[in-house]
Parts: C-alpha cells; sequence; structure tokens
C-alpha cells in the first residue's frame, strides 16, 4: 500500500497531493504556508494529506518537494550575510553591475538599484591571477592574504563564502585552494566557489550567481535539515526529492550545496506536471498558462519537453542557472485595473494581494481587479465560493468596477469586459514572447491552463491565438505538486567549449560529451539512482563565431563520429533561418557542451478511464446569466466533480471545481477525455 | 520649422478603446522584439554586450507611434534617388550618411534600415532600426577619428539607397559597402541583423492588421499620437510655468584639436501649448570631430521624454507631440554644423546637450533638480596585430557617475542611455591581446550633497600587443556640475604608464597613441554632480560608505562634517560640531555649483596648450 506525495511550498499556501501507487487514486490537500518557519507548514500538510488519502507518513515511498523559499529570500531579501572573496582590482564586480541602467532614455531617473547580497564591507580582493584564454597561473595565489580575509569575515559575522576569481572557468586551481583554506580556518562556513557553480565565462554573472548561492544556503540547509529530522520523527522512510528550477530532481543533500537551483521550484513543477499531461493525450506541443493571484508564469513544451533557459531572474536580478523558460507578466486575478492620464486603461502588474485582496473578497479593497471583472460578469457563479472558503460580495465587486465605468463613460458590464481584454492582452503578450518571437507558431500548440484563475481566462486566450485544444487538467490549482510527481532526477554537466567548425571535429566533441557524461553518472550513481535507469541528454549551443546566441542544437551522440558536425550545423542554421530569416556564411561556434544526466523516477501513473455518454446534464447544477461578447447567455454551470469521461458540454458553460472556475466560451464545445481533463476546441460553425 | 496647425490625428478617432490599448501595448512589445533580434543575431560585441540600437515604428506619414528617437524618414526620403510612390512592399532603405537624414543618424558608424510596411497593397507604415557597426572605413579603426576636419575622413557613407527591392537582398551594394570596412564580416552580418529587427516589425503590423482590420490599425495609430499629444498637454501646463524665461549655459571640454571650451546655450519658455527651446547663443561649430547634428525631432523627442519620464513614466512617447515643442537651432552652430564638418566624436555635446536640457529644467520647475553626468560616453578602440599575426580591434564603451536625482543618489559607474552594459574583462581577455587589472569605484568623485553623486570609475588595462589606442572621453577640464547646494564632481584622467617606467598624462581625446606590449593605460572618467546640501546627509549613510570604502575618511569630516568614532559609527557630537563649524565658515551656497573653473581665456589657453604639448610630445 505505498503512495507518493508532492509538496507545492508557496508564499501563501502549501499544496499536497497524494498518489496511491494501488488504486492509483490522487488525494488534494492544501494548507497554509509557514514563511517563518517553512519547514512546518510542510510538515503539517504532509501529515493531514495522508490522513486525507488514508494513509501515514511512514507508509510514502517517494516524496517530491518544490518550494520558493529561495525565491521569496531573493525577492524579500532575507537571505543570509554572505562574505565574497574575489580577485583584487575587481572588488566593486557586483556594485558595478555591468553599468546597466533600465529604459527608456532617463530610465536612470527612476532605477530603484538593491545593494549588493554581499556587501562591499564583505568583499576582500586577493592577488593571484589566471591568464586568458589559455588558463595558465600568471601569479600565484596570496595565500596568507586569503587566510587573513578568511578570518577576518568569519569575524565580522558573515554567515557564508563565496569565492569568485578572476578567469576561474579555465582553471578552478586557486578557487579550489582558497576553499581549502577556507576550511582550515572557518570550518563551520558555508563555501561556495564559482567555478563550481557556473563554469562559463562572464565575472559578474559567475559572481552574481555563486553569491545568491550562498545567500540562500544558511536558510536552506536548516530548512531542509529540520524537514528530514521532522519526517523521520514522523516515522517516514521515504526518500526525498527537491524539485530545482529545470523541473527536474535532486536529493536534499544536492539541494544544500546549490540552492541556487531552486530559484524557480514552483513554478517549473506545474510546466513539468502540463507537459506530461498533454504528451499522454498525445499532444506533445503545448503552450502554458499558469494564472494565479498576482502573476501568470507561461512558457513553451515542445516534443513533450519545456523549453529551459540559462538565464533565470528573480526581481532585479539575472543569474546563470537552468531553468524552466518561464515568462512571467504581472497579471492574476488580484490585478487592479487603473485608467490612466491619457486614458488608457492598464491592469496590473500591481495587485491587491491576498490582503486586502479583490473588492468582492469583501475585506475593504475598494480597487477594481480582475476578479472583481469576472464576478461582474457572471463568470465565477452564485454557487462558488472561492477557494471552497469565501463568501463573495457581489456589489463591492461592482461598485469597484463601476469607477472604470464611470471615467469610461461605458457600462460596468462594458468596462468589467474590458478589464479581462487588457489582463488577457498582457498575458498573451507573454504567450507571444515564448512562442511567435521565437519562431514558434502557436496554431500548431495546444494550450494547457492551470492556476487558480487560469481556466477562467484561457478560452479567449486560446481563441485569439489559435492555440488548440485547450486543455484543463484536473486539479488545476495544484498543478504544480502533481507536476513535481512526474519530474525525474536531473542535472547538467557543462564545460565552456568556444571552438569553431574549422578546429574541431565530430570525434573531438564526441569525446568531449563522453566526458561529461562519465560525470553526469558519477552525480547520478551519488544520488542513488541505478545505472539501468539512467538516461542521458546531449546538447552544444552554438551560434555563428562571435555572435551572442546560444542556440541549443540536440546531438545524437551515436551518429556524432560518422556524421561530423554537418547535422548539427544544419540544425543550427534551420533554427536561425526560422527564427530570423536569415543566415551567415561564418563558421559555427560551439559555445558551450552540456550533457543533461536523468534518472528516471515513477512517481504517478496517470488513469486512462472508458469514455462514456456525451450527456453531461446529471452534472449540472444551475442555469445563470452571464455576459459575454455585449450579450447576456443563459449559461449552464456544471460541477466537475460530477462530470464523467466522453461528456461534451456545449458553450457558453461554466464548470466549477473545488480550487478554480473553467469558462467554456459560446462557440467553443468542452469535452471530459479518458484522463478526466476538461478538452475545449472551437466548435463546428467557427 | 514644425508645422504650427493642429495635426490631422487630432480628433475623435472611431475605435474603441480596448483594442486602441491592445494595438498600443502590442507595439510597445514589438518594439522591444526588434531589439532582441538584432542583439542576439549580431556578432559585434557593441551591438551584442552593449546594446548600442534603436527601433522604432512609425504610421504611413512617418510619424513615430513607438520608439524611442523621433523619426525623419520624411527627410531620408527627401534625400533619396526615389519618391514616397517608389516604395514597394519589401524595399528596405539603407543609410548612414548624416547629412542625408538631418542627423537621424549622428555619425557615419550608425547604420540605418528602413522598411516601408504594405498591407493589402497600401502603405500602412514604417519601421526603422539602427546600430552602431564596429567599423565603416575611414582613416582610424573604429571609424571615430579624433583628429578629422571633415566628414570625408569617416568613412564610407552610403546616401538612401534600397538594400532590398522588393524582398531581393541587393548584394552588391552591401558587398561594396563592407569592402571599405576593416571589418567586413561583421559590417555584413550587423547590418543584416537590423534589417531582420525591422522585418520582425513588419510581421507585427501585419498581424494586427489582419487581427483588427487595416483601417482600424491606421486609426489606432492616429489615435495613439493623438492621445500622446493630449498627455503631454497636461504635462506641460502643470509643470511648465508660463511668462518667464530661463537659460543655461555649460560647456564641452575641447573638439581633441585644441579648440575649446564649447559653449552651449539654451532658454526655453512657454506660450500657451507651446514650449519654445532656443539654442542661440550657442558656439559656433569647431574644426574637430565634436559636432552634434542634433535632429530637431530627435530633439522634441528628448525634451517630451525627459517630462514624461520625471512625471508620467507611463505615457507612451511618440511623435504626438511634435507641434507642442518649437525649437530654433542656429545654423552652423555645434548643434548645427555644416556639411563637411566631421561628427565622429559627437557623443560629448549629445551627453552635455541632455545635461543642459535637465538643468534648465531644474531652473524652471519648482521642486524638481538634477546635477551634471560624466559627461560623455567614453569610448576606447585598441588595434593592432596579434602575437600570431592577427589583425585585432577592441571598441569598448565606458561608465562614469550618475548625477544624484530627486529623491536619491547617483549610481556609480553607470550608464546614463538605457541599457548599456560593460563589456565583461574576461570577454575581453579571452579575444584581444590585453588583461584588465582593475575595474573600480573612483572614491569621493561623485559630488558631495544631500543625495551624493555617482562615482566615476578607473579601468587598468595592460595591453600584451604592439599597436595603438584611440579614445575620446570628456569633462577633464569641466565639472559635472552639483545643484541646490550639491557640489560638483570630480574630473575624468587618462595615464599611460610605459614598461620603461615614464608616465603620460593624456589628453581626454586622442588618435593612434602607439603602445608597446606591457604598456598600461589607467583609464579613469568623471563623477556625477550632488544635488542638496551635503550638511543635511544622514551620518549613519556616509559612516556606511566610509566603510564601503566609497567615501574617505577625510571627505566625510571636510564635505559631510560627519566624525566618525574609533568603532567606524558615527560620532554624533562630534558631527554635530564639525557640521556647525563648516557652515559657520562657508557662504551661501549657489544654485549649481560648477566647480573652480578659470576664466574663459584661461581655460582655452589651458586647452590649446594642453594639445600644442601632446602634439610636441607624439610627433
Amino acid at each position: 500500500m505505498t503512495h507518493n506525495l508532492g509538496v507545492d511550498v508557496g508564499g501563501t499556501f502549501t499544496d499536497v497531493i497524494v498518489f496511491d501507487e494501488a488504486t492509483h487514486e490522487l488525494t488534494i490537500d492544501k494548507v497554509l504556508s509557514t514563511p517563518e518557519n517553512p519547514s512546518r507548514g510542510v510538515i503539517r500538510g504532509i501529515e493531514e494529506a495522508t490522513t486525507k488519502a488514508d494513509t501515514s507518513v511512514a507508509d510514502l515511498e517517494l516524496l517530491f518537494h518544490g518550494t520558493t523559499v529561495v525565491t521569496n529570500m531573493l525577492l524579500e531579501e532575507t537571505g543570509a550575510r554572505v562574505g565574497l572573496i574575489t580577485s583584487s582590482g575587481h572588488e566593486d564586480v557586483l556594485h558595478l553591475a555591468r553599468a546597466w541602467t533600465p529604459g527608456p532614455l532617463y530610465g536612470w531617473m527612476d532605477m530603484e538599484k538593491p545593494e549588493p547580497l554581499a556587501d562591499l564591507v564583505d568583499t576582500r580582493g586577493v592577488d593571484g591571477t589566471i591568464s586568458s584564454p589559455d588558463g595558465e597561473e600568471t601569479a600565484p595565489l596570496d595565500e596568507d592574504a586569503v587566510r587573513e580575509a578568511v578570518r577576518d569575515l568569519e569575524a565580522a559575522g558573515v554567515e557564508s563564502l563565496t569565492v569568485a576569481l578572476l578567469n576561474a572557468y579555465l582553471n578552478p586551481a586557486h578557487e579550489e585552494r582558497v576553499r581549502e583554506i577556507v576550511a582550515e580556518e572557518a570550518p563551520e562556513l558555508p563555501v561556495s566557489i564559482s567555478s563550481e557553480i557556473v563554469p562559463e565565462y562572464g565575472e559578474y554573472e559567475r559572481t552574481l550567481t555563486t553569491v545568491i548561492n550562498d545567500y540562500a544556503r544558511p536558510t536552506v540547509i536548516e530548512y531542509l535539515e529540520e524537514l528530514d529530522d521532522s519526517l523521520a520523527d514522523a516515522g517516514s522512510t521515504a526518500t526525498m526529492n527537491v524539485v530545482r528550477s529545470d523541473g527536474g530532481l535532486m536529493s536534499s543533500g544536492a539541494a544544500t550545496e546549490r540552492p541556487v537551483e531552486l530559484a524557480l521550484s514552483g513554478p517549473s513543477g506545474g510546466v513539468v506536471g502540463a507537459a506530461t499531461i498533454a504528451s499522454k493525450k498525445g499532444v506533445p506541443d503545448v503552450l502554458t498558462l499558469d494564472m494565479g493571484g498576482t502573476s501568470t508564469d507561461v512558457s513553451l513544451v515542445e516534443g513533450g519537453s519545456p523549453e529551459t533557459t540559462r538565464q533565470t531572474k528573480v526581481g532585479y536580478r539575472e543569474f546563470k542557472s537552468r531553468s524552466v523558460d518561464v515568462n512571467t507578466v504581472g497579471a492574476g486575478g488580484g490585478s487592479i485595473a487603473r485608467v490612466q492620464l491619457s486614458g488608457s486603461l492598464q491592469v496590473g502588474p500591481e495587485s491587491s494581494g491576498a490582503d486586502p485582496g479583490p473588492a468582492c473578497y469583501g475585506q475593504g479593497g475598494e480597487e477594481p481587479t480582475v476578479t472583481d471583472a469576472n464576478v461582474v460578469l457572471g463568470r465565477i457563479p452564485e454557487s462558488v465560493r472561492l477557494g471552497g472558503r469565501m463568501e463573495l460580495d457581489r456589489e463591492a465587486a461592482r461598485d469597484a468596477v463601476a469607477t472604470v465605468a464611470d471615467e469610461r463613460g461605458s457600462t460596468v458590464e462594458e468596462a468589467a469586459q474590458a478589464i479581462l481584454d487588457i489582463v488577457n492582452e498582457n498575458m498573451h503578450g507573454a504567450l507571444r514572447v515564448v512562442s511567435v518571437e521565437r519562431g514558434y507558431d502557436p496554431r500548431e500548440f495546444g494550450l494547457v491552463a492551470f492556476g487558480g484563475a487560469g481556466p477562467m481566462h484561457a478560452n479567449a486566450l486560446a481563441d485569439v491565438m489559435g492555440a488548440y485544444p485547450l486543455i484543463v487538467p484536473p486539479g488545476p490549482g495544484v498543478m504544480s505538486a502533481f507536476g513535481f510527481l512526474t519530474s525525474d532526477v536531473q542535472n547538467e554537466f557543462s564545460e565552456t567549449y568556444l571552438e569553431t567548425e574549422d578546429d574541431v571535429d565530430g570525434e573531438d566533441v564526441y569525446e568531449k560529451l563522453r566526458e561529461l557524461e562519465a560525470e553526469a553518472g558519477e552525480w547520478l550513481a551519488s544520488e542513488g539512482v541505478p545505472e539501468d535507469d539512467h538516461a542521458f541528454d546531449y546538447v552544444a549551443e552554438c551560434r555563428y563565431f562571435r555572435q551572442d546566441i546560444r542556440m541549443s542544437i540536440p546531438i545524437a551522440i551515436d551518429e556524432l563520429r560518422e556524421t561530423g558536425l554537418a547535422e548539427i550545423r544544419d540544425d543550427f542554421e534551420a533554427r536561425h533561418d526560422r527564427q530570423f530569416g536569415f543566415s551567415l556564411d561564418a563558421p559555427l561556434e560551439i559555445a558551450n557542451l552540456r550533457v543533461i544526466g536523468k534518472g528516471m523516477l515513477q512517481g504517478v501513473t496517470i488513469e486512462e478511464r472508458e469514455l462514456g455518454d456525451a450527456d453531461p446534464s446529471d452534472a449540472e447544477i444551475d442555469v445563470d446569466d452571464v455576459y459575454f461578447d455585449g450579450d447576456t447567455d443563459e449559461t449552464p454551470i456544471y460541477d466537475r466533480t460530477e462530470l464523467r469521461p466522453g461528456n461534451e458540454l456545449d458553450g457558453p458553460a461554466i464548470v466549477t471545481d473545488d480550487d478554480s472556475t473553467v469558462v467554456v466560451q459560446p462557440d467553443h464545445v468542452a469535452t471530459i477525455d479518458r484522463y478526466a481533463n476538461i478538452e475545449i476546441t472551437r466548435g463546428e460553425d467557427q | 520649422m514644425s508645422d504650427t496647425a493642429t495635426p490631422d490625428f487630432v480628433g475623435d478617432h472611431d475605435v474603441d478603446q480596448t483594442t486602441l490599448d491592445i494595438i498600443e501595448s502590442t507595439l510597445s512589445n514589438t518594439r522591444h522584439e526588434m531589439d532582441r533580434v538584432v542583439e542576439t543575431t549580431a556578432i559585434s560585441p557593441v551591438i551584442r554586450e552593449q546594446s548600442d540600437q534603436f527601433p522604432l515604428i512609425a504610421d504611413a506619414q512617418g510619424r513615430m507611434v513607438m520608439g524611442q528617437f523621433g523619426s525623419a524618414i520624411d527627410t531620408i526620403l527627401e534625400n533619396s534617388p526615389f519618391d514616397r510612390d517608389d516604395l514597394n512592399d519589401g524595399d528596405v532603405i539603407a543609410t548612414n550618411d548624416p547629412y542625408a537624414c538631418a542627423g537621424a543618424v549622428s555619425h557615419t558608424p550608425d547604420m540605418l534600415l528602413l522598411r516601408p510596411i504594405f498591407y493589402e497593397g497600401d502603405l500602412v507604415g514604417f519601421s526603422s532600426q539602427w546600430g552602431n557597426l564596429m567599423d565603416v572605413g575611414g582613416k582610424t579603426p573604429g571609424s571615430m577619428p579624433v583628429q578629422a576636419t571633415t566628414i570625408f575622413e569617416e568613412g564610407m557613407r552610403l546616401p538612401p539607397v534600397k538594400l532590398y527591392k522588393e524582398g531581393e537582398f541587393d548584394s552588391e551594394l552591401l558587398e561594396t559597402f563592407a569592402h571599405n570596412t576593416r571589418l567586413p564580416e561583421h559590417a555584413e552580418a550587423d547590418i543584416k541583423a537590423l534589417a531582420a529587427g525591422t522585418k520582425a516589425a513588419e510581421t507585427r503590423v501585419h498581424e494586427l492588421c489582419d487581427r483588427f482590420g487595416k483601417e482600424t490599425y491606421v486609426e489606432a495609430c492616429d489615435a495613439i499620437l493623438d492621445r500622446t499629444r493630449a498627455g503631454m498637454i497636461d504635462l506641460i501646463h502643470e509643470f511648465v510655468p508660463e511668462g518667464e524665461r530661463y537659460t543655461f549655459e555649460d560647456y564641452v571640454d575641447d573638439d581633441g584639436m585644441g579648440n575649446g571650451p564649447i559653449k552651449l546655450h539654451l532658454e526655453i519658455y512657454r506660450e500657451g501649448d507651446t514650449v519654445y527651446l532656443d539654442w542661440t547663443g550657442t558656439d559656433e561649430q569647431v574644426p574637430g570631430t565634436v559636432n552634434f547634428l542634433l535632429n530637431e525631432q530627435m530633439f522634441k523627442m528628448f525634451t517630451g521624454v525627459f517630462l514624461i519620464m520625471a512625471f508620467d513614466p507611463l505615457l507612451t512617447f511618440n511623435d504626438g507631440y511634435y507641434d507642442l515643442f518649437e525649437v530654433t537651432l542656429p545654423q552652423g552652430s555645434v548643434v548645427q554644423p555644416e556639411f563637411p564638418a566631421a561628427l565622429g566624436n559627437r557623443l560629448p555635446l549629445m551627453a552635455r546637450q541632455f545635461d543642459v536640457l535637465q538643468a534648465t529644467f531644474s531652473k524652471l520647475i519648482d521642486g524638481f533638480s538634477v546635477a551634471g553626468s560624466y559627461g560623455t560616453s567614453p569610448n576606447l578602440v585598441y588595434a593592432g596585430t596579434d602575437s600570431e599575426g592577427n589583425d585585432f580591434q577592441m571598441l569598448e564603451i565606458l561608465y562614469g557617475g550618475i548625477p544624484a536625482r530627486p529623491g536619491g543618489d547617483g549610481l556609480d559607474g553607470h550608464s546614463w542611455w538605457p541599457l548599456f552594459r560593460t563589456v565583461p574583462a574576461e570577454y575581453q581577455e579571452a579575444y584581444y591581446p590585453l588583461t584588465i587589472d582593475e575595474y573600480s569605484t573612483r572614491a569621493d568623485t561623485g559630488g558631495a550633497g544631500e543625495f551624493r553623486g555617482g562615482h566615476g570609475i578607473t579601468k587598468v588595462y595592460t595591453f600584451e600587443a604592439e599597436g595603438a589606442i584611440t579614445f575620446q572621453d570628456d569633462r577633464a577640464h569641466t565639472y559635472p556640475w552639483g545643484v541646490d547646494g550639491g557640489k560638483h564632481a570630480q574630473t575624468s584622467e587618462k595615464k599611460l604608464l610605459r614598461t620603461d617606467g615614464t608616465e603620460e598624462e593624456l589628453p581626454s581625446k586622442v588618435e593612434n597613441v602607439p603602445v608597446s606590449a606591457g604598456d598600461k593605460l589607467v583609464f579613469s572618467t568623471a563623477g556625477g554632480g550632488g544635488l542638496g546640501d551635503p550638511l543635511e546627509r544622514d551620518p549613519a549613510v556616509v559612516a556606511k560608505e566610509v566603510e564601503r570604502g566609497l567615501v574617505t575618511e577625510s571627505a566625510a569630516s571636510d564635505e559631510y562634517g560627519v566624525v566618525l568614532a574609533d568603532d567606524g559609527g558615527v560620532d554624533e557630537a562630534a558631527t554635530a560640531d564639525r557640521r556647525e563649524e563648516l557652515r559657520s565658515e562657508r557662504d551661501e551656497p549657489a544654485a549649481f555649483d560648477y566647480g573652480p573653473l578659470p576664466d574663459d581665456a584661461d581655460l582655452e589657453e589651458r586647452i590649446a596648450a594642453e594639445r600644442r604639448e601632446f602634439e610636441d610630445r607624439h610627433d
């Protein structure tokens, strides 16, 4: 009677999902997060959910854990005091921050630049140089100065240490030596070296990324240790897997070494889950839409795999860490609508947050939000209580939206519709960034919608982009926790290569990839993955010589020695041409080689059911007036828990669920598929 | 001169507000998409690492609806061998001749591409993108000579010609151009990248026309222009007082050939809805390359953007407000030089023009002040032949002190121009024969003030191959001013340390100075001015900055009157005394602190002497 469990720790709620391996049943639970001591909320959620699923903590086999602890630490600047040891002459690397100021012209007048996460007070430069590009030592490391700096910083009260020396990506010897000295002088201090965290050129980004790692480390170490202890106390023998920003998994131990990899741990789960669900349905290419209270995350999945990026951004800081390529826009249910001086209507990025929340929450919010607009239009029917907990104040919603209507001289319904149109457009803009701007045609993609508010807006978005089918998975409000269950143990191993096709051949690249594969294999073994379950992806990051792009070109390693680099070049040129409309008569440069090592885990099995009758009337609970495109339609309301595979619903229709509401637009058809997804397509008239 | 009649886009617009908002935000995203396309596909570090390129989307009449630089499409077409009627779907016009586009690009390395956008056979707009090429030929690598007196020495110029004709790429034309540059592959790739940027805009405009209909799109462009114009009228009425005339004067050091200082003089006043900006009183054009061909439309854009960013940052800026500004640019002055004046190093004048605009507005607008900045975009070219016999050419832009701002300190070593970034030292060391020994903040170089001006930076290069350096900077003789009691900043400095132990101070603008392996260049940029009385600055912040090494202990005491205790904290009592002492010693602070400038004649002689001595040494 084994169970697996996914837990997603958000800023407000902790979502838990339990999978029963015998019955293939999923149990969902939501508890309040405990930001002041995050492990407590997790334990409570795990205990509550296991009880609800008729099992116990001791019966859990696999645990999958994603968390916004690191994200929030970065946004709220509540991490550790970090000491930085860097090359002398370059102590101001974080302070000068590559000189960047925001647009447009005069952007500097309004720029708010946060202090570096390692203060100049806690930064020490040491002598010792490595030459470039050959990586030779040209001046020895001043070990006495290092020793003094370490003692000094420890005495000053730093809680962790970063070592980031110029050109260390070419030769890590000096950084490694500094780490040894730290171990001798201050054995208690966690220390990271930049050549391990980001073995790539670019001193600012490498230093920043490593400092972020150390900024998060003390808290993450404490948090994960407490969690492990509490789980052990509760009798757990389950394997703990922590979800990385790229959607892969690593052990708790690995997570305490590289917490920077958790920066986007939360949002990655939803994307991975959506990719799994869509692939299972035979729709391997989808866009994902995760709309919550304050923001929306969108991404692109091609061939069942989420696109990933090496540039991760949290707030002002953009650093080098692999993550699912999630584009975030400040558009959510709580986004506030305002009429600007010029008369234009803006929705978001400012949000009413959880407190006071939208006007309809009746907690004193007066400004109109997206949720209020949905209430005004009847998209959230009387029968629904938000989050199953709250009675809606419809009058307050109407009054709030009326302020926009007054300023624009429209009806309240028109104003509400305009708010929805604008917020949808903001999300549309975000979806374009991940699709059309990268050369993908959204009409060739499906759309998977989740998050509390996603299923309410997704049909309108699918329509404007022509992205069908629209898939609303079961439990859209806990999609990240579900996604964790579908993740694999994963880590990537990369090396700066910077070779052109004139200088190397397929054999050279093959050898280098095999070396990286060996490293990846060792790591998987250390994570406890048996060799039979190891799998590897091979990637060359390519560009024309001297360009700045890095296009990830997948490599079929078995053919590499025979075909040489020609296939890599052809693939690169085709992608470059598709995305930018031109190619160049310039040599191909391989900037980086990467091997992604994966260990397959089976956290969840998606149950397939027989399709039944098309008639959904057993699930119909009400009929309401709902406003669509200038008219009010009599619209049936369905209870999702009563809908069965095979049921067909003609739009307009509203489907209510525990944690979200699905809007089916007029002239659309929704069917319940064999995996309990709601699948929405255009009706025959369109 | 702008047309004083009300523009034709003003009036009622038959387009619903939501559609209008959607079209506006799509165009806004498109402008950023154009940048991203160019940045990622170009191969020059100055574009890919420093983001030196500028997109715009215009309506069918050539008025910029979205972008950041204003449009000169009319002028470009006037100076081309073809008429508006000769434009066809798929054409792309290219030019890098400042005199053929009224200064829309202001020196020859900037290549501008212009694409008419057609929908169902009708012209519905234009997209345009320009970027700084690494080299366009001429007498020095990088094509920005310091010692030139005509534009003919600044490289190959394309008049407005069609690079693509109905979608067909004219490879012979491009090859002819590239052939005249030192880095032909760079030129070809970068120009193609710019064309890809304009294509991205065309695709988006087509999608908008598909989605909303051509008429709606065209109407929406009018409405967006109208909306911005109306917003600007409100801003002008609220913030620009009517009646009084305000003037400000400041100087660029020199033209790199011993002539200076070069005066800029601006007068601003308002009558009704119209704001008058008059550059009469500005010095005549100079022999050297610092002349700045200021495009009138562009200056209107700068002025509008200043008001928008200061008071209503959400307002879209575009050509809609052009009739509200009336600009006078005296012919033959440094801001309107006559052909064939050399233009290569127009950055000091461009930057100073912003300083003067800021200062005049600071006088004019109650309770709003900004100080003076580091004064140009300092740039350095290092070219030569490496040990393996390969030619190399490095171009880098450097940064200095951002002025103190309303309600905040200036930033240390940041860019006044948006979105620029430094080239990583590790990139420079990997691709060019040099090492970067230091890249640091220059303590105490930002002007003291309640809000401190940003500090300049010092970058130390050790060259590893024989070659020559060319650079331009400014603010070596004049100081970035402080305002409202804030102090002036420190000047820039350049020093060459030879392997034989000799040391040479260099002027701020030099061309092809030979360097050998082992020579070091110490390149220090100016700070930004301070704002408000330094004796009002929070002592705890001063103490923190001493601890961080950004302000010295002596400056804390002498400039800020802050005395530190042994533990580095503020000695409250001693600080109160010290501040009292400084207050009693000083004169009533002037509105602007220009620093210890000699009089004009002395300054002129000093600048000429510096150049004479430099030339003598390098004969």
